[in-house]
């Protein structure tokens, strides 16, 4: 019929992938969510705002190159 | 490459998928039906319905604002009524009218454009979207709460937001909601576009509508998490003693500026690329041509999406900050223009030479490129420091934030529902009145923002209801044009009503010839399950 067909464990397969891909995700939302409160904690602003910028810009940098090497 | 031609497409059994739907389609009737769906249609369909209405109340908010300002003096409202209608026009624009919408062509189109049959996590997709009803109840509510709703401006600046009454605690919770429920809606959306692509679909064979979301969800999970630190910290400013940006106690209310533009620079990124999306899959259509510089196109996209990281001060050139930040944050800001304009021109070459027909989505698509451009062209104006810093908060400002927001996002927005009303609703819209829509948006558009331009040049400062005289006339023509542009949105009401009560011409599987992605695969409405057995994209 020209239809890939999905097999059970290829389903439970896909489950486990998209758990991994989300759970990363949140992840990464909670890390940013945390590090700019932590931020005023690490005394100079400046530096503080700069690691956070730089991880989100890391993380977005990584993320989309990786997706278009695909 | 972006299209997809049909005979690249292994053919797909559609019979099985309507079998599917009666012998299977198990779902509950009633309204039910809409609060326990798992299913990405009935989820897009709720954030489309749910984003029209909060258009309108958002609509009414600015017409409340142009009611007042038609004339100098006070005559409609109290100046901290007007203020409310500011920060809450602002807010529920955003974040209830143009990000839901976007979701909701999202939930829609992306698992039916890349072959997959629902969203990776289709109970979190359910609760993301009924998040959003709670928040802006909260916002709404806060307009009866001791002090009123909260009129700091959208941007929540302290000292103001930490000084407001309880209205801006219901604020802050419900922009806490209203993330949470992006950051959901994001996951999923990555998930489902990395995970569940056709066999075949390459990223790189990826319509250009789920390129712009896959980078837009990303930014969106790098950057909601810091507007809700931003309001968290201003929470506990509020109400447990801290001192984040309370400079009697030690604190930085400048601190604020920088994390909240942190997020909100690329906010606006966020807000405008599904817009290219669906730009992107338009004009190729209406053009009957594939995109011009697919790969180009996704770059650009990409490097928008990093450059806005890095942007956030011009929003700020008049807290002071060293020479070298004004440039830096000039120079950054100006070189956003090269993607965008990569963009630009690509959308133009795609068009050039191209067999084209103006039906209402050709005609936003079109009315889109004119106008964003110029939205973008003062942006570049506003970029340069010495400029900004005379232009700053003044209208001037809400005339370019609109030509991007309203003519970018929203004609996109309303070039996408034309384009893809028929696959949804299996009727096709009257053709009439997408025409008139369009006409009446793009002329009372203009009407409406196009003088704001001389009044910021002139010097009115945004955010007040009562002016000089000397700005008399501009407003009132600004005001005329803004009941105008509100009156002919209920056109698009019409229109959509009537595709969904089936008055009109029956949709055929592809009613666009030059349509080349999976959905046009799929008969008219899609049903209510698709793709079950992925298709193989050759």
């Amino acid at each position: 019929m020209g239809t890939a067909e999905t097999s059970p464990p290829e389903g439970s397969r896909i489950r486990r992938a998209n758990l991994r891909t989300g759970l990363i995700l949140a992840a990464i939302a909670l890390v940013f969510f945390v590090g700019i409160i932590a931020t005023r904690f690490i005394g100079d602003s400046a530096i503080g705002m700069s690691v956070v910028g730089l991880s989100i810009l890391l993380f977005l940098s990584i993320a989309i190159g990786r997706n278009i090497r695909k | 490459m972006s299209s997809i031609p049909h005979d690249h497409v292994a053919p797909h059994d559609h019979a099985h998928d309507h079998d599917h739907d009666h012998a299977h389609g198990h779902y509950a009737g009633g309204i039910m039906r809409w609060i326990t769906t798992t299913n990405h249609k009935d989820i897009g369909t709720l954030y489309l319905l749910f984003s029209l209405l909060m258009f309108f109340v958002g609509g009414l908010m600015a017409l409340t604002i142009r009611a007042e300002l038609f004339q100098p003096g006070l005559q409609v409202v109290h100046p901290e009524f007007f203020n409310s209608m500011t920060t809450l026009h602002g807010l529920i624009m955003i974040f209830g009218a143009i990000m839901p919408a976007a979701v909701g062509f999202a939930n829609w189109q992306i698992p039916m454009m890349i072959g997959a049959p629902d969203m990776a996590f289709a109970r979190m997709n359910n609760w993301s979207f009924w998040l959003l009803p709670p928040a802006v109840i909260m916002l709404m509510v806060s307009f009866f709460v001791p002090g009123g709703a909260a009129a700091g401006g959208w941007t929540l600046y302290p000292p103001l937001s930490v000084q407001a009454g309880m209205g801006m605690d219901l604020t802050i919770f419900a922009i806490h909601i209203m993330g949470a429920s992006s950051i959901m809606g994001s996951i999923n959306i990555v998930t489902t576009i990395l995970n569940l692509r056709a066999p075949g679909m390459t990223l790189m064979k990826m319509p250009m509508f789920c390129w712009t979301w896959l980078i837009t969800a990303y930014l969106l999970i790098a950057v909601m998490p810091v507007l809700a630190g931003a309001v968290t910290m201003l929470l506990t400013d509020r109400h447990f003693g801290t001192s984040f940006f309370n400079a009697a106690g030690g604190g930085d209310p400048v601190l604020f500026q920088h994390v909240f533009w942190f997020f909100g620079h690329p906010e606006v990124y966020i807000l405008i690329l599904p817009a290219f999306g669906i730009i992107s899959q338009v004009l190729p259509t209406f053009s009957r041509k594939p995109l011009f510089g697919y790969a180009s196109m996704v770059y650009a996209t990409a490097g928008i999406a990093i450059l806005s990281f890095l942007v956030w001060a011009h929003h700020m050139f008049t807290v002071g900050m060293p020479t070298a930040g004004l440039l830096f944050f000039m120079y950054i800001t100006m070189l956003i223009a090269v993607p965008t304009g990569v963009k630009v021109f690509n959308w133009l070459a795609t068009m050039w030479k191209g067999a084209m027909t103006f039906e209402a989505p050709m005609l936003f698509a079109v009315g889109f490129l004119f106008l964003f451009t110029m939205g973008g062209f003062t942006g570049l104006v506003l970029a340069i420091t010495p400029v900004d810093i005379q232009l700053h908060d003044t209208y001037y400002v809400v005339a370019h934030f609109h030509y991007v927001m309203v003519a970018g996002s929203l004609f996109a927005f309303f070039a996408g529902a034309y384009y893809w009303l028929p696959k949804w609703t299996g009727t096709m819209y009257d053709e009439r009145i997408g025409k008139w829509h369009f006409w009446g948006s793009m002329i009372f558009f203009n009407i409406a923002f196009f003088p704001m331009h001389f009044l910021g040049l002139a010097g009115m400062p945004r955010r007040i209801p009562d002016y000089s005289q000397q700005f008399a006339d501009w407003n009132l023509v600004s005001s005329i044009g803004a009941f105008g542009f509100g009156i002919s949105q209920l056109l698009l009401v019409y229109a959509v009503i009537k595709c969904i009560r089936g008055d009109g011409e029956k949709a055929s599987a592809k009613p666009w010839e030059g349509g080349d992605t999976l959905e046009w695969t799929l008969p008219s409405p899609a049903p209510y399950h698709t793709f079950e057995t992925p298709p193989v994209v050759k």
